[in-house]
């Protein structure tokens, strides 16, 4: 898969099954300051599952 | 051998022409009489869709071929009847046209059994044939010289010498001339081109910076753009390893930053062996060297 000059092999990674802290450490050692995009939209392309931020409690 | 039956002279005395390329195939490679006959028959062995599936090479020997056979033993007996005793598998020792960093990806080959087929200056065969009819190569055994670079002149002609010493007196008596459609220049053709890769920053948490050039020259080579063109061909200590990531931001001077993991994102723990390879129309069209990657 093909991010800029970035490509990461999909082809041998099933990145469905990974757990969003492990591709935060893939991120941060091959693809940060290498691509433009965030993790969150890396992961989106890659099927890495997302976790979902928590509405903050509105506070009265 | 065919049986010796009297069977005329042909009007033209011509001699072959000189051997002056070896096609080196690994052992048992059969090529049907039909593919061995077209340059696209010797691709599906020289430059198949990857490069797992490439089974020999062609080697231009126009530097110079030297013949090295032992004569043929001829004994005396004690009545004075004097007759040949033995005979000796043909050596061989040809020069490569290459150059000495070609020579060098060569030197894992010492030693090694292969299949030789010789090609004359016009691109024919010199060949045997199987029990079905297919064409094979003589077997043999090739060496190199692991020597530094020879001073000039004749030295440097002969600096990259490859001994071929075949194993068999029968297939050489067997042999056959066989004429193709193509010339030597569309076989090498075929051959992917060489390049060279080298370490520009060690393997380091996962990350490793690589050079690629063309050889000899140096000029930076753009092509290995994707994880799919560089392959891990052997590990030390782990027992799987990926590709992971391929940052060619700096391509256009042959830089080239690979993630390679063992798996997930555990770093590799020993020394692993590379090399790049790339596909055009399914046929590989460029090779590098195998690169050991100290960890």
């Amino acid at each position: 898969m093909i991010f800029g000059t970035v490509d990461i092999n999909t082809v041998d990674i099933d990145f469905s099954t990974w757990k969003w802290s492990d591709f935060l450490k893939f991120y941060e050692n091959g693809l940060k300051g290498q691509v433009t995009e965030t993790p969150e939209e890396v992961a989106k392309v890659l099927g890495v599952k997302v976790p979902v931020q928590k509405p903050k409690p509105e506070t009265v | 051998m065919t049986t010796l039956k009297y069977s005329g002279n042909g009007l033209s005395k011509g001699f072959l022409p000189d051997i002056e390329g070896v096609i080196v195939l690994n052992p048992g490679t059969v090529t049907t009489l039909a593919n061995a006959k077209l340059a696209s028959g010797w691709g599906a062995h020289l430059n198949p869709a990857t490069s797992a599936a490439i089974v020999g090479t062609y080697i231009n020997l126009r530097r110079g071929i030297e013949d090295k056979t032992t004569a043929p033993e001829f004994t005396t007996a004690n009545t004075g009847m004097k007759e040949k005793t033995k005979d000796f598998a043909w050596e061989c020792v040809g020069y490569g046209f290459m150059s000495y960093q070609d020579y060098r990806t060569w030197f894992g080959a010492d030693g090694k059994d292969y299949d030789f087929i010789f090609i004359l200056a016009d691109g024919t065969l010199l060949h045997c044939f199987d029990s079905s009819g297919n064409v094979i190569g003589f077997s043999g055994t090739m060496f190199v010289n692991y020597g530094m670079p020879k001073p000039g002149g004749d030295g440097k002609q002969k600096a990259c010498p490859f001994e071929i010493m075949l194993d068999s007196v029968a297939q050489m008596k067997g042999q056959e001339v066989t004429e193709t459609a193509f010339s030597r220049r569309e076989l090498e053709e075929l051959v992917p081109v060489g390049y060279k890769i080298e370490i520009a920053s060690a393997y380091a948490a996962g990350a490793l910076t690589i050079k690629a050039t063309h050889r000899v020259t140096g000029l930076p080579y753009a092509g290995f753009t994707t994880s799919a063109e560089w392959k891990v061909v052997s590990t030390t200590t782990d027992n799987t390893a990926v590709i992971a990531i391929v940052s060619s931001a700096g391509a256009d001077i042959g830089i080239y930053t690979l993630t390679i993991y063992v798996t997930g994102t555990t770093p590799m723990t020993g020394d692993f062996e590379i090399q790049a390879e790339k596909i055009t129309s399914s046929h590989v069209v460029s090779l590098s060297q195998v690169l050991n990657i100290p960890v």
